[in-house]
């Protein structure tokens, strides 16, 4: 009787890990669908608005304007000096899709009550910046409404997507990010009266990017990428 | 102005030669995170670092001066003549006033001229990267204004600078010692506005060189206008009450002797 329960209960298991294998959604399918949307857009170029909010940095809002080409050439142009955080821009999608990755499915999340898939991502190339990357991914038009990646250099930092009609263009980055222990030789700017607590490690940060006026596939010239700084995409 | 225009040169040719240095070990970690797009060095940020440096030494240059407006015609005797004429000693005491008010202004539109107009012409315009109890960073379009309101409360400060000089100009028969002295006291009070211990602290709010150095206030992301006003007031109290101190001075002075 014993072992005819253990047998059962054997059949189940395996019965078991059978039908959720078969449930769940193949994470390599989820990616193929995504790159798929995100191949859509070879080029564009938008106006943003830039909003910085980091506890002891003071910075009005910028506006500027970035240009972008397939698949990982960024570029922000502006007339005053701006500040962009160097990891989570969000373009850096475009490059992480098209890497040579492993991919595992971990399940659903919801997110400002929309169902995502969750995939998580981890490079293979050696000199990949990003160790691991976590995608909420919307399963009916397959894109990323949330990144959360832990890089090399910058540590942890998570960006949230807002989408208008641009397809995987997004309207907004939400991007939060870890600021170390900011080191800043004080005595080159005279006596300074300064809350150090504010620039301790682990400090938060978040920078908003606020996009419109896209123009998106209208071919962009290699050239204009020479100029000036141009923005790590990874 | 020859000394002026020799340490601005300096400081300029400095930063031609050490400039992206002295950028980057200002945004040194901050770099580690952020990307920095744009013309930190600037003539902005050159003029804002000229007047940081040179902001204890323009006392100097007032005080050899104006510690030597009344003491140096006590040493010449000239006021036995000047005050033959019908004039009161508080209106010559009042016109050496006015007389040291104009000097520092002047020497403070040169100051602002040749640290601006310099840094301008030899890097450009463009924003600001400010410490002052956060990192502040401040748009070329507010520049202008900041720097004269700045200028501005540098010369009430300055203007204090003289009046302190003229008491003990008054005091004095002999030049040197008024330029000793008001020097001391600057330096001996600036030393304890710096220190950061606690028995100073207390009394740090009523030294009249804490709030010379407030035109660093002009600096702030949002312009606090009631702790300006605050040192303004300190900054005027003390320039009437110092002028009243070398009226009564100046007028029981012996200039027969």
């Amino acid at each position: 009787m014993k072992a005819l329960l253990t047998g059962f209960g054997l059949i189940l298991l395996i019965y078991g890990v059978s039908f959720s294998n078969n449930s769940a959604p193949d994470p390599n399918d989820i990616i193929a669908k995504t790159r798929e949307v995100y191949r859509s857009i070879q080029d564009f170029s938008a106006s943003v608005q830039i909003e910085i909010n980091v506890d002891f940095i003071n910075i009005p809002d910028k506006s500027a304007k970035i240009i972008y080409k397939y698949p990982d050439k960024i570029k922000f142009k502006s007339k005053s000096f701006i500040m962009l955080p160097k990891k989570g821009i969000g373009f850096m999608i475009f490059k992480l899709l098209e890497g040579k990755n492993t991919v595992l499915y971990t399940g659903i999340h919801s997110i400002n009550s929309r169902e995502l898939y969750t995939v998580k991502i981890i490079p293979q190339e050696e000199d990949s910046d990003v160790v691991l990357a976590t995608l909420y991914i919307d399963n009916e038009d397959h894109r990323i409404y949330r990144l959360e990646a832990t890089s090399r250099d910058a540590g942890f930092f998570r960006t949230d997507f807002e989408y208008g009609g641009y397809g995987p263009l997004p309207t907004s980055n939400r991007i939060q990010f870890e600021v170390d222990k900011v080191r800043i030789p004080l005595r080159f700017l005279g006596k300074v009266d300064i809350d150090r607590s504010k620039m301790k490690s682990g400090t938060k940060g978040e920078v908003i990017l606020r996009f419109e006026e896209y123009q998106i596939n209208e071919g962009i010239q290699d050239e204009l990428f020479d100029e000036e700084i141009e923005i790590q995409s990874e | 102005m020859f000394a002026i225009l020799v340490i601005i040169l300096v400081i300029e040719i400095g930063v031609i030669l050490e400039g992206e240095t002295l950028i980057e070990l200002i945004t040194e970690n901050l770099s580690d995170v952020f990307i920095l797009q744009g013309n930190l060095l600037n003539g902005y940020l050159i003029a804002y670092l000229s007047i940081n440096g040179l902001w204890l030494h323009v006392p100097i240059l007032v005080v050899i001066v104006t510690a030597d407006l009344i003491s140096g015609e006590s040493n010449a005797g000239t006021f036995r003549l000047v005050l033959s004429r019908p004039v009161s000693r508080n209106a010559l005491v009042l016109a050496k006033f006015i007389t040291a008010l104009i000097y520092v202004t002047l020497l403070i539109i040169l100051l602002a001229g040749l640290s601006v107009g310099l840094g301008i012409l030899f890097f450009g315009t463009g924003d600001i990267f400010v410490i002052f109890e956060s990192i502040n960073i401040l748009q070329e379009e507010i520049l202008p204004m900041r720097f004269m309101l700045a200028f501005s409360f540098g010369t009430l400060g300055m203007w204090m600078v003289a009046s302190l000089s003229l008491v003990f100009s008054a005091i004095s028969d002999n030049s040197l010692s008024p330029i000793i002295i008001t020097m001391s006291i600057i330096i001996l009070f600036t030393i304890v506005s710096s220190f950061e211990l606690g028995i100073f602290e207390s009394i740090k709010p009523y030294l009249f060189t804490t709030h010379m150095s407030h035109w660093r206030y002009f600096f702030d992301f949002e312009l606090d206008w009631n702790r300006i006003l605050k040192s303004v007031f300190v900054l005027l109290t003390h320039i009437c009450l110092f002028l009243g101190i070398t009226m009564i001075i100046f007028n029981k002075k012996d200039i027969t002797s």
